[in-house]
């Protein structure tokens, strides 16, 4: 039972561990981190899709950064992106019944493998600055990515 | 059973509240048309809102951004007293001269995995660890508020304000955060950056 309350105490502890810095410090003073918010689309039900970078220098990436906020050291970098899609609890649920399970992948899998009119970019991140990007779709059904600094 | 759960409890309740006091304000000075000579805007522009969340950021109808909207109109329009506070979507052409502020609010209640032990994963196993009875949500909020002045659409000064505030302990709290709730966070950010801003004002 000790080790339990243990285990609680420890994962309580590791909580705050949760913000994405690509090559970034936590102690870094705002304005020598550029910070890049990716856009999600979705509700808390339905589950949500987004945007996540999976390279950057056209290297690939250990783990897609598919989180909303990522900070980067000020420079320049090409960055490629990818739809994501993230299911919801009731999503989860729902994928046991059968029936709708299989056509809740169907929906995910065309999210998942959505075109884009345009993934690669050169950015040249500033300290200080916010990025955000967001998406929508064209008349082809492609995804058109919009990078607006603020 | 019962002296694990009050545990749990205890834990909880002690990581929140000792975090929910609010963070370290920053305003890092990186425009280049800053300069002593320049004149502050006067509060009787109009002043242009936009904001964004990746809370429920979409979701336009939803009561959490209809309420952090409100919260935002209400705290500018507590620091500036004017008639012409909007948020820029009543728009369909910008003045000549007017006060932008960006709100942006950082408040990652968002279920994909992040990089380093993700929130998804520590969520889970803290939500299973107490039995599902508390379905733990422990985020940091980052507040961001950009003010800036534009006149013939020029940029003639920009000072951006960031500002870190509590992480909520418990899901089922957020609504009813009695200590700080989202609103109050953005109240106090947008409050703190405008009264920074116009410091200088005579």
């Amino acid at each position: 039972m000790k080790f339990k309350y243990l285990v609680i105490l420890i994962i309580v502890t590791l909580t705050g561990c949760s913000t994405v810095r690509y090559n970034t410090d936590k102690n870094d003073h705002f304005s020598n981190k550029a910070t890049v918010f990716l856009e999600a689309k979705g509700g808390s039900f339905s589950g949500k899709s987004g945007l996540k970078i999976i390279k950057i220098n056209g290297l690939n990436l250990e783990e897609d950064l598919s989180t909303s906020k990522i900070e980067f050291k000020p420079d320049k970098y090409t960055i490629e992106f990818s739809s994501d899609y993230t299911r919801s609890i009731m999503g989860d649920i729902a994928s046991m019944i059968p029936l709708v399970g299989p056509a809740l992948m169907v929906y995910e899998l065309k999210i998942l493998q959505s075109k884009f009119e345009k993934n690669i970019f050169d950015l040249d991140l500033k300290g200080g600055h916010i990025y955000l990007v967001s998406f929508s779709y064209n008349d082809d059904d492609k995804i058109v990515i919009d990078i607006e600094e603020v | 059973m019962l002296r694990l759960f009050l545990l749990s409890i205890a834990i909880l309740v002690m990581q929140g509240c000792t975090t929910f006091k609010t963070g370290g304000f920053q305003n890092p000075s990186f425009d280049a048309n800053s300069s002593k000579q320049y004149a502050l805007p006067s509060k009787d522009l109009p002043v242009i809102i936009q904001y964004y969340t990746n809370f429920d950021m979409d979701s336009d109808t939803d009561a959490k951004t209809r309420g952090s909207k409100a919260a935002i109109l209400e705290s500018i329009s507590e620091a500036i007293n004017n008639n012409n506070i909007k948020f820029i979507d009543y728009y369909d052409t910008l003045p000549d001269e007017y006060i932008h502020i960006y709100v942006i609010q950082d408040l990652p209640h968002d279920p994909r995995k992040a990089y380093y032990n993700g929130f998804r994963t520590v969520s889970t196993i803290l939500n299973i660890f107490s039995f599902m009875i508390i379905p733990a949500v422990d985020v940091d909020i980052e507040n961001y508020v950009k003010i800036s002045h534009i006149k013939n659409n020029t940029l003639q000064k920009s000072q951006i304000y960031t500002q870190n505030n509590r992480r909520y302990f418990s899901i089922l709290f957020i609504p009813l955060a009695p200590f700080f709730t989202i609103e109050n966070s953005l109240n106090e950010s947008i409050q703190a950056s405008l009264s920074e801003y116009f410091k200088d004002e005579v």
